[in-house]
């Protein structure tokens, strides 16, 4: 089985009724979420740091019972969704929909969806996985296969942003603009 | 009889070697008989006739130049360094030819005067020619020559350059400006006071140029009851200043220091005046019939080029032999001639004196008698410097003028200030940067003040005359109400300033001949008066710094451009428009805006200068706006963020210019909008390019509040914290996916970066995507 390193695009900022969970040696979470849009998500999985968000439509069919994808614990309701002054001027009359925080405890390498932590998550897809995605609407996703082993992976990884002195970010995993220019 | 042909032949060619080598200049010799060898070197092709003419090395241009010059039957002996100038001329002419356009313009070489310094020790070498037309007793052009090993350096200075001392290197055209009043003395024995006056205008700015001018040149005490007040054209009463010196072991007080006193009173030229100097009664000559043998003298030698006796010396007519400003300008020639062509052309030694005695000999044959500083009785002498009010009583026929003088003043600050001309500028400069001075640009500074100091020149304002500066205020309205025909409101606001007056002063004399350009003064004058907003602006242009202008350029060459688009839609030389009006000079906005009205009407004939010039002048409120700006940030905030909005619709814009500026670096502001306005205000804010803007971005995002608390909300939608995605380029997913990577490591370990870290990334963005962003901020 393949797996990938995956990049969600960002969408949403957490509210001011929002809580944020400070945990000794845990990383930090999120109670009692709201999101404030500026603009339509890309995909419909996309995060806003440090957690990773699913729209309604996504969520059902992730939930089915002919995926069986393993590493998701369970899937939160969005309680708040507003919208900013971006979205305001651009979209007046239109709303962002239902959300779902999705909660990842799944092992890299091991589940569908899990992170592999270093001093920071990266969260590691099966390729399973990564071909839903694609064909459920999370087409801008970033990413890169992982074919060495994950340690030398991240590893290579970090040390290509250290050296550049700017956080790469991976490519797009699909690139549908080649698709059509070529 | 071989001993004697051997030294012949060694005599002669001593002869020709001492000839060629020890002198300086190149007209060596004058023989009618032996033909010169050095003629032969000069090539020579098949010539039109003009070109003939300018190659031609017999001296001809002009009868004066004739006369002196030796007479166009007359051989010459050319210093080689001549004849390689020479060559090289013709070579040149021969690859490109020049003389056919060149002799339209400033005559032709007069050869046989041209001037040769080679020093043997060095490389050091100069050949400078002179050039003329036929027909008049003037030079019209210099060409300087340099051989550098095996190459030539050519370089060529106008009259009309020379006259035009707005623009140039000052050290570099005093140089030639001096050789040229000296080459006309000596071939048309002439001085042009044009040409001289440009000439002290060069020394002004060299000396001014190093080192301030001297403040308070003295003045004299107003003894007038009625002080300044009184008209400046009344009284009768001149004040002087002399070195005055007490000879106790004689019978007179003298004048001495300069060579002031006539040849009939001091005999001898020592600079007393006493008993010594009647020598000639000695052989029986009476006072009367030496006097008569002096004047007789002076007729024969000097009076066609120096005219009366009686005149020369007593030039004013008071009987006071003091205004020798002539003589003295001649005397800073000689003086500071070697000095300054060291400094313009470098390099070159003392020889040229021998050379400078040639020249100048006819001049002062007759000063060298008096030129001495008088050392006989010197050591019994007191001399001190005074003010001395003389009211026209004239010192009689004897030397007991001392009580003639209504008031004799102490002078300790005088010396130095013996020719007029020097106090002059001294004075008028110190009372031109009291009430006058506009701006803050050297270059400014010295055209403005050398404008005030040539249109003085027209003015009767005694400069040792207490009430100089009172002369000079009432001559300048007196010259602008002859100008404008000033009503009583116009009058008295120039006469309360005194800026806008030299100002509006100097574009009259400088454009009195331009159709309208009085009307569009006028009008200007009218709208300083009654606009408050118009005079601030003006006002404020005078000390304009560059950046302003170069703003202000572009403005009005956009606008010119939109008003000829306007008449002329297929008009296609927008780029030679804009070129012109950036190449009109700073510092005034009158006159820019006159030329900037004449450049256009200049591409729309049946439109009058006059009126586009108005219409131009009609921004000054945009650009008295971003001129404002400097006083929030400087001129180099400024400068930067012109230089990044420079193609950008809001490059006018002070809200724009002042919100790049800003942000050099990170910056968190105050309240400017919320959560649900940071887009409409920051689309107001930069209206001109609203439509290019698809979101605003916050440069510290939200989370950096929402999360880690290190910002409020105030600072969150604080115009600096704001960014323009545009609409064309969104990489606003770029910017918010580097952010989600950058807080990873935080949140892993539940951590708070600082806020500097995050300015920090902040800073990293803004250069990276700086330049995209709209307005752009890079």
């Amino acid at each position: 089985m393949n797996y990938y390193y995956v990049f969600l695009n960002t969408a949403g900022d957490f509210d001011d009724e929002t809580i944020y969970t400070r945990l000794p040696n845990q990383p930090l979470g999120t109670e009692n979420v709201g999101l404030i849009f500026d603009w339509w998500a890309l995909d419909d999985l996309f995060q806003s740091s440090p957690e990773v968000f699913s729209t309604e439509r996504l969520k059902f069919l992730m939930e089915s019972d002919s995926q069986k994808f393993t590493g998701i614990e369970m899937f939160e309701p969005v309680i708040r969704i507003s919208v900013g002054s971006n979205w305001i001027e651009k979209y007046p009359t239109a709303r962002p929909g239902n959300y779902w925080k999705v909660k990842i405890n799944g092992r890299s390498q091991v589940d569908d969806f899990g992170y592999y932590v270093t001093d920071r998550r990266w969260l590691v897809v099966s390729e399973r996985a990564v071909k839903f995605l694609l064909h459920n609407h999370v087409t801008e996703i970033l990413g890169e296969r992982i074919d060495i082993d994950i340690k030398s992976f991240f590893n290579n990884y970090e040390k290509r942003n250290k050296q550049t002195n700017y956080p790469n970010l991976p490519r797009k995993l699909f690139n549908l603009d080649a698709f059509f220019n070529n | 009889m071989q001993k004697i042909v051997s030294f012949n032949t060694v005599l002669i060619f001593s002869l020709a070697i001492l000839l060629i080598f020890s002198c300086k200049k190149d007209q060596l010799a004058y023989n009618q008989t032996t033909k010169n060898k050095s003629e032969s070197a000069f090539k020579s092709f098949s010539w039109s006739p003009e070109e003939q003419k300018f190659f031609s090395t017999k001296a001809r241009t002009g009868k004066s130049v004739q006369k002196r010059g030796g007479g166009e039957e007359g051989r010459f002996i050319y210093h080689p360094l001549l004849v390689s100038a020479f060559n090289k001329l013709v070579e040149d002419n021969e690859t490109s030819p020049y003389v056919d356009v060149l002799v339209n313009k400033i005559g032709y070489p007069i050869w046989s005067e041209s001037y040769v310094f080679q020093k043997t020790s060095s490389l050091d070498n100069l050949v400078l020619i002179p050039l003329a037309f036929d027909s008049q007793n003037s030079l019209t052009a210099f060409i300087s020559i340099v051989k550098s090993e095996n190459r030539f350096i050519i370089n060529g200075v106008s009259r009309q350059e020379l006259l035009d001392t707005l623009s140039g290197n000052p050290w570099q055209k005093a140089t030639y400006a001096k050789w040229m009043l000296a080459y006309e003395k000596k071939l048309f024995g002439s001085v042009d006071q044009n040409l001289k006056r440009a000439e002290c205008a060069y020394e002004f700015k060299k000396k001014y140029s190093v080192q301030p001018p001297v403040q308070g040149a003295p003045s004299p005490p107003n003894t007038n009851p009625g002080g300044c007040n009184e008209s400046i054209e009344g009284g009768s009463c001149e004040w002087k200043i002399a070195e005055v010196c007490w000879n106790d072991g004689e019978q007179a007080h003298w004048f001495g220091g300069i060579n002031n006193i006539p040849p009939h009173l001091d005999h001898d030229n020592d600079g007393v005046i006493n008993s010594e100097d009647a020598d000639f009664t000695e052989l029986g000559i009476t006072q009367h019939d030496f006097e008569e043998d002096v004047w007789t003298w002076w007729e024969d030698e000097y009076g066609d080029d120096l005219g009366d006796y009686n005149d020369f010396w007593d030039g004013d007519g008071d009987g006071i032999n003091i205004d020798f400003s002539f003589l003295n300008g001649v005397w800073d020639v000689f003086h500071d001639f070697l000095d300054d062509l060291f400094d313009g052309i470098g390099g070159i030694g003392d020889d040229i004196s021998d050379w400078w005695d040639d020249i100048t000999h006819d001049d002062h044959c007759w000063g060298g008698q008096f030129q001495d500083t008088p050392s006989e009785g010197r050591s019994e002498t007191i001399c001190d410097w005074f003010y001395l009010l003389d009211c026209g009583q004239g010192p009689g026929s004897d030397i007991s003028w001392w009580d003639d003088f209504q008031e004799i003043v102490p002078c300790p600050s005088c010396p130095g200030y013996q020719e007029y001309h020097e106090m002059e500028r001294d004075r008028l400069y110190t009372h031109y940067q009291t009430q006058y001075k506009q701006g803050s640009g050297p270059d400014n500074e010295v055209d403005n003040f050398f404008g005030l100091y040539n249109l003085t020149d027209q003015w009767d304002c005694d400069v040792y005359s207490p009430c100089y500066e009172e002369c000079i205020d009432e001559s300048l309205i007196i010259y602008l109400n002859s100008q404008l025909n000033l009503n009583t409101s116009q009058k008295s606001w120039l006469e309360g300033n005194k800026k806008h007056a030299l100002n509006i002063a100097l574009f009259l004399a400088n454009h009195s001949n331009e159709i309208d350009a009085k009307t569009f003064v006028s009008k200007h004058l009218d709208q300083l008066i009654s606009d408050p907003d118009y005079e601030k602006m003006v006002t404020a242009s005078f000390g304009w710094p560059p950046i302003i202008w170069t703003i202000c350029k572009e403005l009005i060459s956009d606008k010119a451009i939109d008003i000829i688009f306007n008449f002329l839609p297929g008009f296609n030389k927008k780029d030679e428009i804009s070129d012109a009006i950036k190449a009109i000079n700073n510092g005034d906005w009158l006159s820019f805006t006159w030329e900037a009205g004449k450049i256009v009407a200049g591409q729309i004939p049946w439109v009058k200068a006059l009126d586009t010039a108005i219409e131009l002048r009609g921004w000054y409120k945009t650009i008295d706006k971003i001129n404002d700006l400097v006083s929030q940030i400087s001129a180099n905030a400024l400068e930067r963020a012109w230089t990044i909005l420079q193609k950008s619709p809001v490059k006018f814009s002070t809200n724009a210019l002042k919100y790049v500026s800003d942000l050099v670096e990170p910056k968190l502001g105050g309240y400017f909008s919320t959560n649900s306005t940071y887009n409409p205000n920051f689309k107001n804010r930069f209206s001109e390019v609203a439509n290019e803007i698809t979101a605003i971005h916050h440069a510290v995002p939200k989370k950096v509040r929402n999360v880690y608390g290190l910002i409020d909300d105030t600072q969150l939608h604080s115009l600096e914290n704001l960014r323009g995605i545009p609409a064309a380029d969104n990489f606003h997913q770029e910017i918010t996916n580097r952010w989600a990577a950058w807080y990873l490591p935080y949140d892993q370990s539940n951590t708070t970066p600082s806020l500097q870290a995050v300015l920090n990334e902040v800073k990293a963005i803004d250069d990276l995507y700086g330049h995209r962003f709209v307005p752009p901020i890079r």
